[in-house]
């Protein structure tokens, strides 16, 4: 009995190929129209959203002693983001000429030169936001680069989309003090034009918002974007006030003969139930869109030109050997896609708040994928989330 | 945290964490109804949502919602370790906490009572020259000063319903219950074995039968809740 030694053709399941050879599987199913995700190649991916219900001030958190002043969930195939607005304030620093008779002196020594202002001028009035960023994956330890890179690039394009403006988050405080009837009552600004408290200092609001992302699938500055928007539109800011008991008490000193005083620092309080929306700029509001830009390899398409002939395939004629594609997904698009676009838009899609470009991409992918974005932006606008 | 991480982008360093005022007498009037309910198991589980596989690049996983609390357990492995051949898996367990709430040192007792309570009833011999991570999220917390250890007990049995999601061979199902009056949480197995026990109350037990009535009594709740928690994988969710 003699047996032939034979070569066996192995069949691997899509899952299999994709993992040991994930070139060939995004190659094939290119060839067909298709991804391996089975969306076509301008199809977006959806979006599920809603507030969560773990920010104070939601309806529907039975907690209202969490400090999360906004809250959003959001849901895209797998993965989810939980984005979770925070506050803290800070004191602003009072210019020295509000303060000091002997200002000029001083700012002529520390004062910055006239022309690094004028740089810093376009942002004076945009305030940022602290992003944290934390992709569950598993593992512990210091954040990865992918992290540390989205959190940069949040920071970034939200403190230079100005799509929050400092005024907004300006803390107006109010005064607890006690009544001729001695009841206790909190009086602000605005419900009593009599009462004018008149602080030199004044206070901010800083936001901090850190998002939990599960189960990811594919490139996330699309969607902690899209859940940073949808938190801040939530957010609420509580009414602040101090204690009449604390406030303003000036301690003289001594020392060796020089007088100065020591100011006690206001302890702010936050009041539990009132409270102002957070004031965004709408018009600066957009969203973002990826893009990866894959060259068809014809060798792939030509073996299986036979069995699909009468596919269409969808690609742009002029340029028919690279294919745009939108909303990578999945360890295939990833790891072959080189060649990466990412738009940020504002809300009419006028103008661009963030290009970023990756890679080697024509003219021609560029301005179809910026129009994509815009459609996109417009889209999202439009559902409202 | 440190102002000098660089890896994270922590803002300006002179802020100061928001204070909010004491809150209005409403929300005692709600502690009552909740106190009365902490006796009732049975409306309790009623409010529970459960529900398994949501995280899908971890090997199993969790979702638990109860009155507030919100928590998301994940299981990764068995999956290999470095180093040299171990005849057991290696079980670690990590707390997340997004509200920041719980203290580390809390944060610690709670991995600790997790860890110590799945050492026993995980099958560790199955597998050898692996590890199993228990990554628990806790995404929303209710009063947590006074229901701490209810918080824990949930933690366990999301725990529980995560392994068994992930497929890892364990003895029995484990429940946990909570008894407020004492602050102590038990986890049980097979209806009557401990396998975890913390009590934090103020009160001295006057002899060893008190004690004897709340095991007792908290025996009877883990029979209940693991009643529902077999339905549950029953249903096929």
């Amino acid at each position: 009995m003699s047996e032939q030694p034979e070569l066996k053709l192995v069949d691997f399941p899509p899952a299999v190929l994709a993992r040991i050879s994930p070139e060939l599987s995004l190659q094939r199913h290119l060839a067909i129209g298709l991804r391996p995700n089975l969306r076509t190649f301008e199809e977006f991916k959806t979006v599920q959203i809603n507030d969560g219900g773990l920010s104070r001030y939601s309806s529907t958190n039975s907690n209202n002693e969490s400090d999360v002043l906004g809250s959003s969930i959001l849901r895209s195939g797998n993965t989810t983001v939980i984005c979770t607005i925070r506050g803290g304030i800070i004191e602003e620093d009072i210019l020295g000429e509000n303060n000091n008779e002997d200002a000029d002196a001083v700012n002529a020594i520390f004062a910055k030169d006239k022309e690094s202002i004028i740089n810093q001028e376009n942002l004076i009035d945009s305030a940022p936001i602290y992003p944290i960023v934390e992709i569950e994956r598993g593992r512990n330890g210091p954040p990865t680069d992918e992290e540390m890179n989205l959190s940069q690039k949040l920071y970034e394009t939200f403190l230079h989309s100005k799509i929050l403006s400092k005024s907004s988050l300006k803390v107006k405080v109010g005064l607890k003090s006690k009544n001729d009837k001695n009841e206790i009552e909190i009086l602000y600004n605005d419900e009593n034009s009599e009462f004018q408290l008149g602080p030199k200092r004044s206070w901010n609001y800083i936001l901090y918002c850190k998002f939990k992302i599960f189960s990811r699938s594919g490139p996330l500055f699309d969607l902690i974007w899209i859940s940073l928007i949808s938190a801040l539109k939530q957010t609420k800011l509580p009414y602040a006030y101090i204690d009449e008991n604390a406030a303003d008490i000036k301690i003289p000193i001594k020392m060796t003969g020089n007088f100065g005083t020591i100011r006690e620092q206001y302890a702010i309080t936050c009041d539990d139930e009132k409270f102002n929306n957070l004031i965004l700029n709408n018009e600066e509001i957009g969203y973002s869109s990826n893009f990866g830009v894959i060259s068809l390899d014809k060798n792939v398409s030509n073996n299986n030109e036979e069995d699909e002939k009468k596919m269409e395939i969808d690609i742009n004629d002029e340029n028919n050997d690279s294919i745009l594609l939108v909303d990578l997904e999945g360890e295939e698009e990833e790891i072959s896609c080189k060649n990466l676009i990412n738009v940020v838009v504002d809300s009419k899609g006028e103008n661009l708040k963030s290009l970023t470009l990756t890679g080697n991409i024509d003219k021609s992918s560029l301005q179809k994928a910026i129009d994509l974005s815009k459609k996109r932006s417009k889209f999202l606008i439009n559902q409202e989330i | 945290m440190s102002t000098l991480d660089r890896r994270r982008i922590l803002g300006p360093a002179n802020v100061k964490p928001l204070i909010f005022g004491l809150s209005s007498s409403q929300s005692k009037q709600e502690n009552k109804i909740e106190e009365e309910e902490e006796e009732d198991i049975n409306s309790q589980i009623s409010k529970t949502f459960i529900k398994t596989g949501l995280i899908t690049n971890a090997n199993g996983s969790s979702y638990l919602e109860y009155n507030g609390n919100i928590i998301s357990v994940s299981i990764y492995g068995p999956r290999p370790v470095r180093g040299t051949f171990t005849e057991k898996t290696s079980l670690d367990v990590h707390l997340d906490d997004n509200t920041e709430t719980i203290s580390d040192l809390l944060n610690k007792k709670f991995c600790n009572y997790i860890e110590n309570n799945f050492t026993t009833v995980i099958n560790l011999n199955k597998y050898p020259k692996s590890g199993i991570s228990i990554f628990i999220n806790v995404l929303s917390i209710n009063n947590f000063q006074k229901y701490k250890y209810k918080l824990l007990s949930l933690i366990s049995d999301a725990t529980t319903i995560a392994l068994i999601n992930s497929g890892i061979e364990i003895i029995d199902i484990v429940s946990s219950t909570f008894d407020l009056n004492s602050n102590t949480v038990i986890s049980f197995i097979k209806s009557n074995e401990i396998v975890g026990l913390l009590s934090d109350s103020n009160k001295i037990y006057k002899d060893v039968n008190d004690f004897n009535k709340i095991i007792k009594k908290l025996g009877n709740d883990s029979n209940i809740v693991k009643n529902s928690l077999i339905n549950y994988l029953m249903s096929g969710n």
